[in-house]
């Protein structure tokens, strides 16, 4: 049966074929002739090489998935930004809805057919099998159908964007911009805020995990990266109405007149102007207080960007140069926002950086450091009294001494008020400027309980235990038998509980990684070092970094502190193959390197260094030596360079702050 | 006027804003059925804008614009019937006239095949070859080549014979008149040429600053007008004259010239009264029509010395 109204004539879909089939004809082209030019590049592994073309990894695809379809739509639609053409296009016997439908079928074809005739020509010529879904993220039909829903995306976007403008150049340009909205917008807004507003929260999974999706442009990395994700598919298929929609609704009201005009809805104009001033603002914003690094400069920033902007917006929607005075009521009102917009920052009107809720309101507090956490969702959450009080008392000084550091790290605290709110801040905080809260926040079981994973492990989930030693590489134990395990976990409970803030934290060494291993994945590791597998002919067995991640449960780290834990181990016979032992020891090397500053690590140099071989020394340099992470710069340290008995070449390297060396070797640097 | 009621094109209270500015003011227009209608109009008038609405490429901001009584915009029913030659012809770089010709066979319902060999013989233009390579007057001659052969009903045609060599104007103009008399099609014309358009249209309507001054047969719109040259032995105030509007007077010595405006026969008794030595009504060109109808509307003729 007939629709009554039409939305496609199949003579004009043959008759615009043949108009822009030249696009479809390159693409195909450019598609096939990848393979023999990368082999005339050298490519060794053609077969490979053109397998891989079936997937958004080969980068050929990136490119063309982009640009084919705006310049597709941009040519096909180029009619609308012209009074002569428009005018006798639609004085042809069609509805303006037959014509565009018409267009985009057209269109479709034109993006469909070369990927659809590529990937065919991939999988009939080189039909292997072990390549296809085995090597690539995505199937060879999950690919051409991705490729050809985000082309078909792409180019009803940039159909839109024709639409919506009367200039073609301008068209092009705003296909551009809009590409990266609204992710390039949302992370222009987050650096500045960043910037500018003390303690916001840069919510970088809120802008990766949903705004990326969002973006036509960034939602590419995903492609090419990982499978891609049920929402990502319902983004595709929810900017396809949207598009489609909006393409058949502004068409209809396009007035022809409209052509050589930038915009062709006057709405659009201050739409337009304000969005230009706003990412000018941002941008310009950005790249001045990068380099200058203080507020007055990106306060500078944001009155050249809106300047240059809003101008710039007014000259290109009445396309002449002289606009100054006639919208310089305008000017002022983006002076005045940008004024009140720094200003409301500065000043805290809004009481967002000096906020820090009663203790009484608060029902938990996440805090940690941003991104540390290992697995997805879980966070250090806080819920007794004295944690709380700690963390807000660590809050509300820095908010107190309003000390904008950049060199600490980052840490995230999140209030979970008793009336369901949540209050979310982010600082860099030195750590050692406020030791005490930090140390009391460590020291508490509840960020040993939830920082180590080890807590939560059950025995009977466990199929082996490997210990992998950081000081004698490659050297690694394990056991498998369940009363080890169940020993071993818990004398790995008794040493974190009773280790202090410094053991844990702030002069930390770790000696060894002990993995716990899912007993549901049948892993089998052979503990012979990697000479022995390599001198061994077979070659079958599985080097250590072969062992599947996805097996591990949990990584605990043997914290040279953990003097139970080492114990046992000792007790078990292992210890000296996997960690420094005061009587493995031969020599210690103490090389004075100054403050951390200006700290060179360099041993053998012009700088003092003092042999220590005393037993007792020795011992007390292994217990005090650490990474220096936390070292006061102002304290003199040295460098730790530790020779085995047992070997001749390869030495063990730390650090160790003044303090902690005994009388007697500090003794021997002065003489 | 023509009657409503047999009118093909009827545009009614046509209102038309490109942003601020007006540049329809309210236009009504009438053409009949089988007629040929001249459309004429200082640059800058709004001819093409009229035009543009009448060929369904614009949207009326007021009024309506019917043809055979339906809304002409978005209307494919009517411009299956409808030929449009535009001023600025459009032809896409790789098209050549075989290639179009096949389009308009498939889109256009009536296209006449027979029609098209014929023209083809007439024109004497080869169908091969690329239009974009062909001269502005080879251009306008391909499209009435298609316009003519897709046996339309109604002709919009915008200075149609602009570019073309007196042999082939000719040719066209004969083309057009044929098509009404033996086919019943309705032609709207805009043009600046008066003279050859004088000669083919039925009726003629007079647009000016987005204003229909006039719309009028052809020969009533001459015969209202009157071109008089005479001498009187008194001295005669010819603003005294109640039945006619005097569009221009000048004075030679003691003959004087007047275009007046209004019956010729209440003219000619008011001026008898005076007994003139003699009274010459010379007949007007459409040309002098024109200039004296929008020189009575404000578009004065400057004459400029360099």
């Amino acid at each position: 049966m007939k629709l009554k109204k039409s939305f496609y004539n199949s003579h004009v879909i043959r008759h615009d074929l043949t108009y822009f089939g030249w696009i479809s004809g390159i693409y195909i082209i450019l598609l096939l002739l990848t393979g023999p030019v990368a082999s005339l590049s050298g490519e060794e592994k053609f077969a490979a090489y053109m397998l891989n073309l079936l997937d958004f990894a080969a980068q050929l695809h990136l490119f063309t998935i982009v640009v084919v379809p705006i310049a597709l739509g941009l040519f096909q639609f180029k009619y609308l930004h012209n009074q002569v053409q428009i005018s006798r296009i639609h004085s042809f016997p069609f509805t303006r809805y037959e014509w565009l439908g018409t267009k985009l079928i057209t269109g479709l074809l034109i993006l469909w057919i070369p990927q659809m005739f590529f990937t065919l020509f991939v999988i009939i010529f080189y039909p292997s099998a072990e390549f296809i879904g085995n090597q690539l993220i995505h199937t060879p039909l999950e690919f051409l159908a991705l490729n050809c829903v985000y082309m078909l995306n792409i180019y009803l976007f940039s159909v839109l964007i024709s639409v919506m403008s009367g200039f073609t150049i301008a068209a092009t340009l705003m296909t551009l911009i809009f590409f990266s909205v609204p992710y390039g917008l949302l992370t222009l807004l987050y650096n500045n805020l960043e910037m500018t507003l003390k303690g916001f929260y840069y919510n970088y999974n809120f802008l990766d995990k949903v705004i990326l999706k969002l973006s036509p442009f960034t939602v590419l990395f995903e492609f090419s990266s990982q499978k891609i994700s049920v929402m990502t598919y319902a983004s595709m298929g929810g900017f396809f109405f949207i598009f489609l929609i909006s393409i058949f609704y502004l068409y209809s009201k396009r007035k022809d007149e409209s052509a050589g005009d930038v915009l062709a809805f006057s709405i659009l104009k201050p739409i337009f102007i304000v969005g230009v001033t706003i990412c000018s603002i941002f941008v310009i914003g950005t790249y001045v207080s990068v380099l200058y690094e203080n507020e007055t400069a990106l306060f500078i920033g944001y009155l050249i960007g809106g300047t240059l902007g809003y101008y710039i917006a007014h000259m290109i929607v009445n396309k002449k140069f002289n606009v100054f005075k006639r919208y310089i009521k305008g000017y002022g009102v983006v002076l005045l926002l940008i004024v009140l917009f720094q200003g409301i920052l500065c000043f805290d009107v809004t009481g967002f950086e000096s906020k820090v809720p009663n203790t009484d309101a608060i029902e938990s507090v996440v805090f940690e450091q941003l991104y540390a956490s290992n697995t997805e969702g879980k966070h250090n959450i806080y819920q007794s009294v004295s944690n709380i009080e700690t963390i807000r008392a660590l809050h509300q000084k820095l908010v107190d001494e309003d000390v904008s550091s950049k060199t600490g790290k980052s840490f995230y605290i999140q209030y979970n008020l008793s009336n369901g709110t949540k209050i979310k801040r982010q600082y860099i905080i030195e750590e050692l400027r406020y030791k005490s809260l930090f140390e009391s926040l460590y020291n508490s079981a509840s960020y040993k309980k939830q920082t180590y994973d080890i807590f939560d492990l059950n025995p009977s989930d466990i199929s082996m235990a490997l210990i992998e030693s950081n000081e004698f590489w490659n050297n690694r134990e394990k056991f498998e038998q369940v009363a080890d395990l169940e020993e071993l976990i818990a004398v790995l409970k008794q040493d974190i509980m009773a280790a202090t803030a410094d053991d844990l934290v702030f002069n930390r060494y770790e000696q060894a990684h002990i993995i716990f291993y899912d007993n549901r994945l049948n892993i089998n590791v052979n503990i012979a070092s990697i000479e022995d597998q390599e001198s061994n002919a077979s070659g079958e067995l599985k080097s250590f970094d072969e062992i599947d991640d996805e097996a591990i449960i949990v990584d605990i780290p043997l914290n040279s502190k953990f003097l139970n834990t080492k114990a046992w181990l000792d007790e078990k016979g292992i210890l000296a193959n996997i960690a420094l032992k005061p009587e493995a020891v031969s020599y210690i090397v103490l090389e004075e390197v100054g403050v951390k500053s200006t700290a060179t690590t360099v041993i053998g140099e012009d700088t003092k260094t003092v042999n220590v071989v005393e037993p007792e020394w020795i011992k007390c340099v292994l217990e005090h030596m650490s990474y220096g992470e936390y070292f006061d710069e102002k304290e003199p340290y040295y460098v730790v360079g530790v020779g085995l008995k047992d070997k001749i070449d390869g030495m063990v390297y730390a650090y160790i702050q003044k303090k902690d060396l005994p009388t007697e070797v500090l003794t021997q640097f002065r003489r | 006027m023509p009657s409503s009621n047999s009118n093909f094109i009827e545009v009614q209270n046509l209102i038309k804003y490109f942003g601020d500015f007006k540049v329809l003011k309210g236009i009504d227009l009438h053409v009949k059925q089988g007629s040929i209608y001249g459309l004429i109009g200082p640059n800058g008038a709004g001819k093409t804008t009229l035009i543009k609405h009448i060929v369904g490429s614009y949207h009326q901001d007021g009024g309506s614009v019917l043809v055979d009584g339906e809304p002409v915009y978005d209307n494919s029913r009517i411009l299956k019937r409808m030929a449009y030659i535009p001023d600025d012809l459009y032809f896409n770089t790789t098209d050549t006239v075989k290639k179009i010709s096949k389009f308009y066979k498939k889109v256009y319902p009536f296209f006449n095949e027979k029609r098209y060999e014929m023209l083809k013989e007439m024109f004497e233009i080869d169908e091969n070859h690329l239009i974009r390579k062909m001269s502005k007057g080879m251009k306008k001659q391909v499209a009435f080549w298609l316009a003519i052969s897709s046996m339309p009903d109604i002709m919009i045609l915008d200075e149609p014979v602009d570019g073309l060599d007196p042999v082939t104007r000719r040719r066209v103009w004969s083309l057009i008149v044929q098509d009404v008399a033996e086919r019943g099609t309705t032609v709207l014309i805009s043009s600046h040429n008066l003279r050859e358009l004088e000669d083919v249209c039925d009726y003629v309507g007079i647009l000016h600053n987005g204003n229909l001054l006039i719309e009028k047969n052809l020969d009533e719109l001459k015969t209202d007008i009157h071109k008089i040259q005479t001498s009187f032995e008194v001295e005669v105030d010819i603003k005294q004259l109640e039945d006619g509007k005097i569009l221009y007077e000048n004075t030679l010595g003691s003959v004087h010239n007047y275009i007046i405006k209004g019956d010729k026969d209440n003219i000619l008794r008011w001026l008898n009264r005076y007994k003139p030595r003699f009274i010459d009504m010379l007949p007007l060109s459409l040309e002098e029509v024109f200039i004296y109808e929008i020189g009575g509307d404000g578009y004065e003729i400057k004459e400029i010395i360099l």
